[in-house]
């Protein structure tokens, strides 16, 4: 198989959302949004979410597809999951495609906050440079059959992604870490988030908090009706937490992207990225 | 045997009067838009450290209108995601635009006296079909001072007394 260029081959593999460094990582936003954050009353509720991998945030550009469709060779598409207060975990929650964006809709009976998000098995990369000096790469590791012979500088990368939201019923309850890849510790709580006050989150990677210095950005709704796209750049401190104070009411999108060295055999570097969405509320 | 009955409502007044540590008088105005529905309107205070410590007044739809009580955002915040049975006394229905006259008493929601010093009144409005104001200033129980609010749009006019 001839081997691409790596944006080409992007573009041909239908994978717009896979990263490749920090400055891919911005480069395609993945998200979902919900139609709500909060809700009330004695009912279960409804909510939509609308999924997409869009840098237009949030206006849908290309779609996830149903959510019983195969991806690239045979791959299973992003689960959609609802983690529920009491911790317990839904079945996969189908996905409809829309061309742009897929949509779906979960319904919230219990009180408390649930964790909604896409979730996929880490994936492995194999990054190399072919016998023209050309930079590409495959999914699988070092012994991939798609590595061209005579390939240099070969270094293996899981990439592990976060695509996902809170939102609140009645009460809002502590988010719970689940351990693994780039996720939000502690710190205020998400679905209590007005403009003017200080928002103060630790970022944590496999369960650590992130190295000081981690960069993370916020993009708030509306690029498309802005000309410049206003996003806002934070570092973490040494503890993992970043801080910041919101002048505008909105629903925004924060992108973080990490990367360390592997423990494991075969593999170079755990790359975890997190694309989690949030509202903002006028005090 | 007339003027008896008048010492006596006098006296009753009087007490009444005195337990009230904050009389507030609000104005919910009449607003021409159609359709009009009657806003959600909170009024409870809070703490120096903005810790939720009594109810007020809360008006809402009475039957299934609490899907739509987390659109008093800071209240919801505050008091109503929380909330237990204590709130049940001072909830009534939406009201008509007019006058309003509040008392508190300075009592927390378990019904205990608070202490002096400073604490914060807030003021919620939110209306289907229409926006939402917030008030929240800042007062000294236990001393005597009048506060007013301007008029905004879903608030009219607020006048606070502490006794």
């Amino acid at each position: 198989m001839r081997i691409k260029p790596i944006a080409l081959w992007i573009k041909a593999a239908g994978l717009a959302g896979l990263m490749l460094s920090s400055q891919a990582a911005l480069a395609h936003a993945r998200w979902l949004v919900p139609s709500h954050t909060n809700l009330s009353g004695q009912e279960a509720h409804a909510i939509a979410l609308d999924l997409s991998i869009s840098n237009d945030i949030f206006h849908a550009d290309k779609s996830y597809g149903n959510s019983t469709d195969k991806g690239p060779g045979g791959r299973s598409k992003p689960q959609l999951i609802a983690t529920a207060p009491d911790g317990s975990r839904s079945d996969a929650i189908a996905y409809v495609d829309l061309l742009r964006k897929s949509a779906a809709g979960v319904t919230l009976s219990q009180s408390g906050t649930y964790r909604i998000g896409l979730e996929q098995p880490a994936t492995l990369f194999t990054f190399f440079k072919d016998a023209k000096g050309e930079r590409g790469r495959v999914f699988g590791g070092k012994d991939s059959q798609e590595i061209p012979s005579g390939a240099t500088a070969l270094s293996t990368t899981r990439m592990q992604a976060r695509v996902e939201t809170f939102v609140s019923r009645n009460q809002t309850t502590d988010i719970k870490p689940t351990g693994q890849g780039l996720e939000l510790g502690g710190g205020t709580h998400p679905n209590d988030l007005f403009t003017g006050e200080t928002i103060r989150w630790q970022l944590l990677q496999d369960g650590k908090p992130v190295a000081e210095g981690t960069e993370v950005t916020l993009m708030r709704a509306g690029t498309r009706y802005r000309n410049e796209r206003g996003d806002i750049q934070l570092k973490a401190d040494a503890q993992g937490f970043i801080q910041v104070s919101l002048e505008h009411a909105g629903m925004y999108l924060l992108e973080a992207g990490v990367n360390r060295e592997s423990d494991t055999q075969g593999i170079d570097t755990e790359r975890a990225s997190l694309f989690l969405t949030f509202e903002v509320v006028p005090a | 045997m007339k003027y008896a009955a008048l010492v006596l409502a006098a006296t009753l007044i009087g007490g009444y009067a005195d337990a009230a540590q904050l009389e507030i008088t609000l104005n919910q105005p009449a607003l021409d838009v159609q359709p009009y529905h009657r806003p959600y309107i909170a009024v409870w205070v809070e703490d120096s450290q903005r810790n939720a410590v009594a109810t007020i007044a809360l008006w809402k739809q009475l039957e299934e209108g609490d899907k739509w009580l987390k659109d008093l955002r800071q209240y919801w915040r505050k008091v109503g995601r929380n909330a237990g049975s204590e709130i049940d006394a001072v909830t009534g229905a939406t009201r008509r635009p007019g006058d309003h006259l509040l008392h508190w008493d300075g009592k927390d929601s378990q019904g205990k006296p608070l202490p002096a010093g400073e604490y914060l009144l807030n003021v919620e409005a939110s209306r289907e079909e229409g926006g939402r104001d917030y008030h929240r200033v800042a007062f000294e129980l236990g001393k005597q001072g009048q506060i007013n609010l301007p008029a905004k749009i879903e608030l009219g006019p607020i006048q606070i007394s502490v006794k």
